[in-house]
């Protein structure tokens, strides 16, 4: 994974990328607008008022698991922060780092992950 | 309600739930990009969140009462329906989600192709992960409790 923006952690942009930021250890991630629509509010339209979550999830994740699904080795799945009354919810952020910069694949409040994710890093690990 | 001290319901509880929940309303979606399909039992917009009950299958819960609200089924054409061949019946009906585009499956597929292959495999092309045997009659069990899809 290569391509680090350090110094402008989080950005807007008027195109079709809705998020391009730093995630957690200085790699480049977007959401594209298209993305967000289709994949994430399609199923989930509640997700609309959680951009913010999936920001800081990306930028300050709780960990970082591993996806489960073989297909795609390139996925990683960050956990964080969900804001809603519930405090047992997190918020699962899947991005792909097959190319460079990482594209946000979809993003949802979880109970915690699938058993067999592998975790590939913690906060408190820096 | 406190949630905090509110217990997610085991499986067994959840899976016998379906068998009484109204799915007249039922929506499918299909994910090709995410390999997932998801039951809504009502709509996209009531809150819930994903509660996994293994590698292939999720209950989406409500945020407030841990009703089950919906179903996700993931690796679906890579080991859901390769397993379970039933689950295949829910994909005509469901809204197809492609790159930014949704639509039917025969707006992106037609009469092709690689995902009907897929999907049109029977149960003794078993996947590789054919070890995690109990998260297949996981997935029976809940495709038993809403057996008829609506």
């Amino acid at each position: 994974m290569t391509g680090t923006i350090d110094d402008e952690p989080v950005r807007e942009y008027a195109d079709d990328r809705l998020i391009e930021m730093a995630d957690y250890d200085g790699y480049r991630v977007v959401l594209t607008r298209g993305q967000w629509y289709a994949h994430v509010l399609t199923v989930k339209s509640y997700m609309a008022d959680h951009l913010d979550d999936v920001r800081e999830t990306v930028a300050n994740p709780a960990f970082v698991n591993r996806d489960s699904h073989p297909g795609f080795p390139y996925r990683a799945c960050y956990y964080g922060r969900y804001t809603t009354s519930n405090p047992r919810l997190m918020l699962k952020v899947v991005v792909d780092h097959h190319r460079s910069p990482g594209f946000i694949v979809t993003a949802y409040p979880c109970s915690g992950p699938p058993a067999r994710e592998v975790r590939i890093w913690t906060r408190e690990s820096t | 309600m406190d949630q905090g001290e509110h217990v997610i319901p085991s499986f067994d509880e959840l899976n016998q739930s379906l068998l009484t929940i109204d799915r007249s309303e039922a929506e499918f979606v299909f994910d090709v990009d995410l390999d997932e399909l998801t039951v809504l039992f009502y709509g996209p917009d009531r809150p819930a969140f994903v509660h996994p009950e293994n590698e292939l299958l999720s209950f989406l819960l409500d945020v407030d009462t841990y009703e089950v609200v919906g179903l996700v089924f993931s690796q679906f054409t890579r080991d859901v329906v390769r397993r379970i061949p039933e689950t295949a019946d829910m994909v005509p009906r469901a809204l197809v989600i492609k790159d930014d585009l949704l639509g039917g499956i025969e707006d992106f597929f037609g009469d092709d192709p690689t995902l009907g292959g897929r999907i049109g495999e029977t149960a003794g092309a078993v996947g590789e992960h054919w070890e995690s045997r109990s998260d297949a009659q996981s997935v029976r069990d809940v495709i038993r409790g809403i057996r008829g899809f609506g």
